[in-house]
């Protein structure tokens, strides 16, 4: 399983990946929309978990690119925004939100049915 | 205050304080993200210990350092909140004019669009710093409006440079130079220009960027 992180927030997200590797995920993290889109391109990621605002590329927008390299890749969204009210519930893009601060046992579940919903 | 200018704040300075609002809460958020993950990585660390598995003790600092580190930042925060909302405070008041750019550069600075500001104004015992009796509340709105529009007109790699220059009458421009220029030609948004004019300030597009001149100043 290739998962991708991306947020500007270094600390949360270098911290997110270090607790995902104790739990036996190994995951990428990128810093930047661009950043993403260049490991994409050497890195075949089956999900990608991405901040939705970031200095540059929103979320969103990585989104739409990162499509474009990896057609099947799958996505969580992850947001401090307060306005949030369907935390892990799919909207109707099928994109699942998650807010900050994060669970990781969530994630984790969430990243697995995301991956594997018939399991 | 006029009941003009009651009005611009109520219609636009609303929007305002919600949108400073919307950024400071994102901004507190991230801090408690961060926190909690180390937190999170804290325990994690204590239930390897407690199965007999050995890890590096300099870990423990990293997280002390970052749990500090993102405490601060949260201070910080809250100072600028706490600055903001005491700008109501008064609904006309002497404003030191560098004083109000420091705050709207840093409370700008939680948007998830600002640039890299660099603000060259005198801060402490300048004979170019002036004060202005104004609303406090509007200036600020006037002031981040501007930058917010300034930031969305830039490269995400530009830069923003912030001056003061002292004008020959009692006036003080404010001057807004983005590297690499940007177009400006709709400049100000009608919007700005209503708040500008309520505030007897004036914005003119230059060659390197934009000025805003305000009158009526005098030497802090």
């Amino acid at each position: 399983m290739k998962i991708i992180l991306v947020d500007d927030e270094t600390k949360f997200i270098n911290m997110l990946a270090r607790r995902l590797s104790l739990r036996g995920l190994e995951a990428d993290v990128a810093y930047s929309g661009d950043q993403a889109l260049e490991k994409a391109a050497q890195t075949r990621y089956d999900i990608a978990v991405l901040d939705m605002k970031m200095p540059g590329m929103s979320g969103f927008t990585l989104k739409r690119k990162l499509l474009d390299q990896l057609p099947d890749i799958k996505f969580i969204f992850v947001t401090g925004h307060g306005t949030l009210d369907q935390n892990g519930v799919p909207d109707q893009f099928d994109d699942i939100f998650l807010a900050k601060p994060l669970n990781i046992d969530t994630l984790i579940d969430t990243i697995l049915q995301r991956l594997h919903p018939d399991q | 205050m006029t009941s003009h200018t009651s009005d611009l704040v109520h219609e636009q300075g609303l929007q305002f304080f919600g949108s400073v609002n919307a950024s400071i809460s994102h901004e507190l958020k991230n801090i408690f993200a961060i926190i909690s993950e180390t937190a999170g990585f804290l325990n994690d660390l204590t239930q390897l210990s407690k199965q007999g598995k050995p890890f590096d003790l300099s870990l423990l600092e990293n997280c002390s350092n970052s749990i500090a580190e993102e405490i601060e930042r949260g201070f910080d925060t809250i100072r600028q909140m706490n600055r903001f909302a005491h700008s109501v405070d008064d609904p006309v008041n002497d404003i030191r004019i560098s004083d109000a750019l420091t705050l709207a550069v840093k409370l700008t600075g939680f948007l998830s669009f600002a640039r890299k500001t660099h603000l060259k104004t005198p801060l402490e015992n300048s004979s170019e710093d002036r004060s202005v009796f104004i609303s406090p509340f509007l200036f600020q709105a006037l002031i981040y409006k501007t930058l917010s529009a300034l930031y969305r007109a830039m490269d995400p790699t530009a830069e923003l440079t912030l001056a003061l220059k002292d004008t020959q009458s009692s006036g003080v421009t404010v001057i807004f130079s983005p590297d690499p220029p940007v177009d400006l030609t709709d400049f100000p948004d009608p919007r700005i220009d209503e708040v500008a004019q309520a505030l007897n300030a004036a914005f003119a597009v230059t060659d390197t960027g934009l000025e805003l001149t305000i009158v009526n100043t005098k030497p802090y």
